[in-house]
C-alpha cells in the first residue's frame, strides 16, 4: 500500500530577490534544490534516500513536512495532498509524521528538561489537558521504550552522551504513534557501536509499531542494511530508484556505480575497483544542460549534453535515468 | 582490503610507553596510558577507536600541540632518533612542525584564513620552511612556482589560476587538497591526519584518500591516519592500531586485525558495522558505555562490556603480547588459550 | 546543588522544578560565583534601603539645619551634610527608592515591550509586520536618546512616572533589535523546526522555544541598562525635569552638590559612589543571572 506518493515535486530557492539586487545585481538566481522528483513510499517499509551533500535529499524531506515551501507538484499522504492541507488537516498530518534530526543536540531546546521535550507532543495532542501523573507515566514509558533510564526525564539534554541524546530524539518522534518517520542522517556523529544501538532500536520500533521510514543518508552501507527500497539523488534529481537489493546487485546508473564503489569495505572480497569521479558536484544554481551528471560521468556521450534522460523502468520497478540503458 | 606489501623495516617514529593526563581541576583524565608503537618509513598506520579513546590526543602529542591542561607523565617519542619531548617549543617550530611533521585536520575550512588568497597563505607557509632557507632561491617567483607545484601535486586543476582565489571559492574537498599541499613538502617525512575526510562526501573522500596514499608512496612519507571509519582504514592503512580508553588494544597488519581480530573489542567493532550484515539481521551493540577517563574500571578497562570476561580481567591489566609475528593484542584470552575466532553474536 | 531540585522533581513526578525550587536553584547558582554574590548583596542592600528607608535613615532627609551645613563626615552626620544642612546618609538612603523605582521600572517596561516586539518581528521575518517594527525601532533610535527623553518629559510634565515612561520609551528599540537579531538565529535551529514539524502553534513556539533562548544577551544588557537608567534619571533631575525637589534623588544631590564642589567635595562624592556601586551591582547580578538561567553553564 502506498503511504506517500510524490508527484513531480519541485522546490526552488531564489537568491537576490530584493528590489536592489533586481535593479543592480546579477538578477534572480534560482537554486534547483529538488527538481521534478516523483517517488512512492510503501507502508511499513523503509525507503532509503542517498546522495552527496547538496543533492537535495534533505530539502526533499523538509518539503514533505512543509518546513520548506514547495514550488510545484504534489505530495500525497494517505491520498491527501499535504501541500493543499488546511491548518487542521496539517495538524493531523504532523502528528502522524515525525522527524528525527541529524544534529542530536540541536534538535532539543537546551532550556527544557528531557521530560518536557518528550511531553511536548503529548500535551499538544491533548491540548494541554493531561494530568501530571498520567503525563509522567507516559514519558517514563517512552524513555523505557528507547532503553533510557526513566530518571532521565528531569535532566537537561546537555547531560547526555551523543547516543543517548539521539535516543531521546527517537522517543519524542514515537510519542504520538506516528505512521511515518523521516530520519535525516540518524547516526551521523555517533560511534560505530552507538550507531549500531540506534539502528537496532529503530528496527525494533518498526517491527513493533509498523512505522514507515524515510531514511535519508549518505552512508550507503547503512542504507543497504536498513532499507527495502531506495533512490539515489544527484543535483536535485533522482537518477536511480528501485528495490535496494536490485540496485546493489545490478547498479545501472554510472553515478550509483561510482557512489557504491567509493564506499570503503572491510571485507576482503570487494566486488569492484573504486571508480574515482572527476571534479566536484556542480552548483545547483546553473545545473549542466541535458543529463546533470554528464560533467563527471566516466561514460559520457554526445547525447548527454543535449537530451535529458528520463527515468525509465528497467523492469521490476528498477528505474534509471541514463541514456546508456535507453539504447538497448 | 589493502594487502600488505613488504615494508622496509626502518622505524621513523617510535613511541614508547607514552602516558598523558588531562588535568581538569581535581579530576585527572588519563587520555593515553603506556602507548607504544612505531611507524616505519613510507608506512600508513591507521588508528581506530571510539570517541574518547585518545586517538586524536595521540596525533596532537606527537606534534606537541596539546592544550595547556595536558601533561605528559612519562614515555618518549623518538622521531628520526631524536626525542621530541625533549625539544623546546622554539626547536619544534623551527625544525619539526610543518617541516618534518605536518598535520591535517577534519575541518579544512577552519584551517584556512578566509580573508587571504590561497597564494598568500601557501607562500607564507613555504617561507617558514627550512628547506628554502637558502637566500639565493628566495624570490616571490620561486615561491609562487613552488605553490603551483604543490597544488598540481594534489590534483587541483589549473593551479596557477586557482592560487589567486579565496578559500570560500573552494569546496570542502578542494580545501582539504590545499591543506595536504601545504602539509606535504619533499622534506615532510610524517603526516598526521586526524579524521581528514570525515567531513567530506563519499566520492570526494575516496579521491582524497587516494591522494594521500599516492603521495605517501611517491614521497616515501609515513602517515598516521586517525579515523573512526574502519572501512577507510581497511583500504588505506598498512597497519592498524585499535585503541580503547587511552590504551592500545590491538595492533598488526590490516589483514590480520580486520581479517582475524584477536581482541574481543576489535571483533565487536567489526560486528557492529552494518556493511557486514544483511538486511534485517540485528547488529551487535556492545553493552554498556565507554568509561569516563577519570574513573576507569580496574584491570582491563573493557572488562565490564566484554562478553568473554574472566576473573583475571577484573584484577590485572593484560599485557601486549605477540599473537602471530607482527600482530599484537592485549587480552588474557589470547595468552591463555592461544588464538581462536571470536564471535559476539 | 542541582540534585536537590532533581530529587524533588523525581519524588513529585514533575518534569520541571516548581516555582520555589526554580527560584532557589537560580539564586544558589548566582550566589555560587563571587561576582554574583557581591552583586546580589548590593542589590539586597539597595532594596532594603528603598523599602525600609524611614527606619534606616538616621535623620529626616528634608530636615534643614543651616548651622551644620557642609559638615564633613563625622558624628552625628555620618556622611556629612549638604548646602542646606540636610543629612547626606539619609538622603542617599531615600534616594535608593527613586533609583530602584526608575531602574527596575524603566528597564522592565522597555525590555518586556522591546523583546516582545523584537521576537514577533523576527519570527515574521520579511513580512509587513517585521518591516513596520524595524521602521518603528529606527525612528525612535534616530533621535538622540536624551533629547527624546527630554521632549517626552517636557510634554507629559516632570514627575517620577513620566521619567520612567520616557526612559522606557527611548530604550525599547535597543532591546527590540537584540531580540530580533537573536530570533533570526534561533528560529533556524533544529528544535524550532522540530516544534514546527510537530504542529506546535506559533505563539507557543515563540513563548516556549524562542524567548528562553534569546534572553542571555538581553539579560546582560538589562544589567548594564539599569545602571544607565539611574544615571539618566540623575541627568533628567539634574536638568530639573525629573523628580521635584526636595525629594531626595541621587541626581538631585549631584546637581546641588556640584555648585559647592570647592567648598565641600563630600556632597558629590557620596551620590557618585552610590551610582557607581549600583552600576557594578546590577552588572554583576545580571551576569550571574545569565549563567544561572542556562542549564549548560549552571553546573560548571
Amino acid at each position: 500500500m502506498d503511504l506517500i506518493k510524490i508527484n513531480n515535486l519541485k522546490t526552488y530557492f531564489y537568491q537576490n530577490k530584493g528590489l536592489l539586487s533586481k535593479l543592480f545585481g546579477e538578477g534572480l538566481k534560482t537554486v534547483h534544490a529538488v527538481d521534478d522528483v516523483s517517488l512512492t513510499i510503501q507502508k511499513g517499509r523503509t525507503f532509503g534516500l542517498v546522495g552527496e551533500s547538496g543533492c537535495g535529499k534533505s530539502t526533499l524531506g523538509n518539503t514533505i513536512f512543509r518546513l520548506v515551501k514547495a514550488t510545484s507538484g504534489e505530495i500525497l499522504f494517505q491520498d491527501k495532498d499535504v501541500l493543499k492541507m488546511n491548518s487542521t488537516e496539517l495538524m493531523g498530518f504532523r502528528q502522524n509524521a515525525q522527524l528525527i534530526f541529524q544534529d542530536q543536540y540541536g534538535c532539543m531546546n537546551p532550556r527544557m528538561t528531557v521530560g518536557q521535550i518528550i511531553a511536548e507532543p503529548l500535551l499538544m495532542k491533548a491540548h494541554g489537558d493531561l494530568d501530571n501523573d498520567k503525563l509522567f507515566d507516559e514519558v517514563e514509558r517512552l524513555l523505557l521504550a528507547v532503553n533510557l533510564d526513566p530518571d532521565s526525564a528531569v535532566k537537561f539534554p546537555n547531560e547526555f552522551s551523543g547516543g543517548q541524546a539521539r535516543r531521546i530524539g527517537v522517543a519524542r518522534a514515537i510519542a504520538l504513534n506516528p505512521t511515518f518517520i523521516m530520519a535525516d542522517e540518524p547516526t551521523s556523529g555517533l560511534d560505530i557501536s552507538t550507531a549500531a544501538t540506534v539502528l537496532n532500536l529503530m528496527q525494533d520500533l518498526q517491527d513493533e509499531m509498523d512505522i514507515t521510514y524515510l531514511w535519508v543518508s549518505h552512508n550507503l552501507n547503512q542504507v543497504k542494511y536498513m532499507s527495502d527500497d531506495m533512490a539515489v539523488m544527484y543535483l536535485g534529481k533522482i537518477v536511480e530508484m528501485g528495490q535496494t537489493k536490485d540496485i546493489f546487485n545490478e547498479m545501472a546508473h554510472p553515478y550509483t556505480k561510482a557512489l557504491i564503489s567509493a564506499v570503503p569495505q572491510i571485507s576482503a572480497e570487494k566486488q569492484q575497483e573504486t571508480i574515482f569521479l572527476k571534479g566536484e558536484i556542480p552548483s545547483p544554481i546553473n545545473p549542466p544542460s541535458g543529463c546533470r551528471f554528464r560533467t563527471r560521468c566516466p561514460q559520457v556521450m554526445k547525447k548527454c549534453k543535449t537530451h535529458e534522460p528520463p527515468l525509465a523502468d528497467l523492469g521490476g520497478g528498477h528505474m534509471c535515468a541514463c541514456h546508456l540503458h535507453r539504447i538497448n | 582490503m589493502k594487502e600488505n606489501e613488504p615494508l622496509l623495516d626502518e622505524p621513523l617514529l617510535e613511541v614508547s610507553k607514552l602516558t598523558l593526563d588531562y588535568n581538569l581541576g581535581k579530576r585527572k583524565m588519563r587520555a593515553l596510558n603506556r602507548v607504544s608503537f612505531q611507524i616505519n618509513k613510507g608506512e600508513i598506520l591507521g588508528v581506530a577507536g571510539e570517541s574518547g579513546c585518545g586517538k586524536s590526543t595521540l596525533g596532537l602529542a606527537i606534534i606537541k600541540l596539546l592544550p595547556k591542561i595536558a601533561s605528559i607523565r612519562r614515555g618518549e617519542i623518538l622521531f628520526e632518533g631524536q626525542d621530541l619531548l625533549k625539544l623546546s617549543e622554539d626547536q619544534m617550530n623551527k625544525k619539526i612542525r610543518g617541516q618534518k611533521i605536518s598535520m591535517i585536520f577534519q575541518n579544512p575550512q577552519d584551517a584556512l584564513n578566509p580573508v587571504f588568497t590561497i597564494e598568500k597563505q601557501m607562500v607564507d607557509i613555504l617561507k617558514t620552511q627550512r628547506l628554502y632557507k637558502n637566500k639565493r632561491i628566495r624570490s616571490a617567483r620561486f615561491f609562487r612556482d613552488q605553490a603551483i607545484d604543490r597544488l598540481k601535486a594534489t590534483g587541483i586543476a589549473d593551479p596557477a589560476q586557482r592560487l589567486s582565489n579565496y578559500p570560500f571559492e573552494f569546496s570542502g574537498g578542494m580545501k582539504q587538497r590545499v591543506m595536504i599541499g601545504m602539509a606535504l613538502s619533499s622534506g615532510t617525512s610524517l603526516l598526521l591526519a586526524d579524521e581528514a575526510t570525515t567531513a567530506l562526501d563519499v566520492t570526494i573522500e575516496a579521491q582524497i584518500n587516494k591522494l594521500i596514499a599516492d603521495l605517501a608512496k611517491e614521497y616515501k612519507t609515513s602517515v598516521l591516519y586517525v579515523s573512526h571509519n574502519l572501512g577507510v582504514l581497511a583500504e588505506l592503512a598498512d597497519r592498524i592500531m585499535i585503541m580503547y580508553a587511552g590504551r592500545v588494544f590491538e595492533m598488526g597488519t590490516t589483514k590480520d586485525v580486520f581479517g582475524s581480530p584477536s581482541h574481543p573489542y576489535s571483533a565487536a567493532l567489526l560486528e557492529s558495522m552494518p556493511s557486514r550484515q544483511d538486511r534485517g539481521k540485528r547488529l551487535l551493540s556492545i553493552p554498556g558505555f565507554v568509561p569516563p577517563l577519570d574513573n576507569l574500571p580496574p584491570g582491563c578497562s573493557f572488562h565490564p562490556r566484554c562478553k568473554f570476561v574472566e576473573a583475571i580481567c577484573k584484577k590485572e591489566v593484560p599485557p601486549m603480547e605477540e599473537v602471530t609475528p607482527g600482530h599484537f593484542s592485549a587480552c588474557f584470552l589470547d595468552i591463555k588459550r592461544g588464538r581462536k575466532r571470536l564471535q559476539w553474536i | 546543588m542541582n540534585t536537590t531540585a532533581t530529587d524533588v522533581m523525581q519524588k513529585k513526578r514533575r518534569l520541571t522544578p516548581g516555582w520555589t525550587q526554580n527560584f532557589t536553584l537560580i539564586f544558589k547558582s548566582i550566589a555560587k560565583k563571587k561576582g554574583g554574590l557581591i552583586g546580589s548583596i548590593f542589590i539586597a542592600i539597595m532594596l532594603l534601603c528603598a523599602i525600609a528607608a524611614p527606619w534606616l535613615a538616621p535623620f529626616d532627609p528634608n530636615e534643614q539645619n543651616i548651622v551644620q551645613r557642609f559638615a564633613g563626615p563625622g558624628l552625628p552626620h555620618l556622611l556629612g551634610t549638604d548646602y542646606l544642612g540636610r543629612d547626606t546618609l539619609s538622603r542617599i538612603i531615600y534616594g535608593c527608592r527613586i533609583a530602584v523605582l526608575v531602574a527596575f521600572g524603566a528597564v522592565s517596561i522597555s525590555s518586556i515591550f522591546g523583546v516582545f516586539l523584537g521576537v514577533v518581528a523576527g519570527y515574521n521575518e520579511g513580512k509587513k509586520f517585521d518591516y513596520f517594527i524595524i521602521w518603528l525601532f529606527d525612528i525612535v533610535r534616530s533621535f538622540p536618546q536624551i533629547i527624546l527623553a527630554l521632549a517626552i518629559v517636557a510634554v507629559l510634565g516632570p514627575s517620577l512616572v513620566n521619567v520612567v515612561i520616557a526612559l522606557a520609551f527611548t530604550a525599547f528599540p535597543f532591546y527590540g533589535r537584540i531580540a530580533r537579531a537573536q530570533t533570526l538565529f534561533v528560529k533556524e535551529t533544529d528544535y524550532v523546526k522540530a516544534a514546527q514539524a510537530m504542529g506546535q502553534k506559533p505563539i507557543k513556539i515563540i513563548i516556549k522555544h524562542i524567548t528562553p533562548n534569546i534572553l542571555a544577551p538581553v539579560i546582560v544588557c538589562l544589567g548594564m541598562d539599569m545602571a544607565t537608567m539611574v544615571i539618566w534619571e540623575s541627568g533628567l533631575s539634574f536638568l530639573g525635569l525629573g523628580v521635584r525637589p526636595p525629594t531626595a534623588s541621587w541626581g538631585i544631590m549631584l546637581r546641588n552638590g556640584y555648585k559647592y564642589i570647592q567648598v565641600s567635595p563630600w556632597t558629590i562624592v557620596w551620590p557618585s559612589l552610590a551610582i557607581a556601586f549600583s552600576m557594578i551591582a546590577f552588572s554583576l547580578f545580571s551576569d550571574g543571572l545569565r549563567v544561572a538561567l542556562d542549564p549548560k553553564e549552571r553546573n560548571r
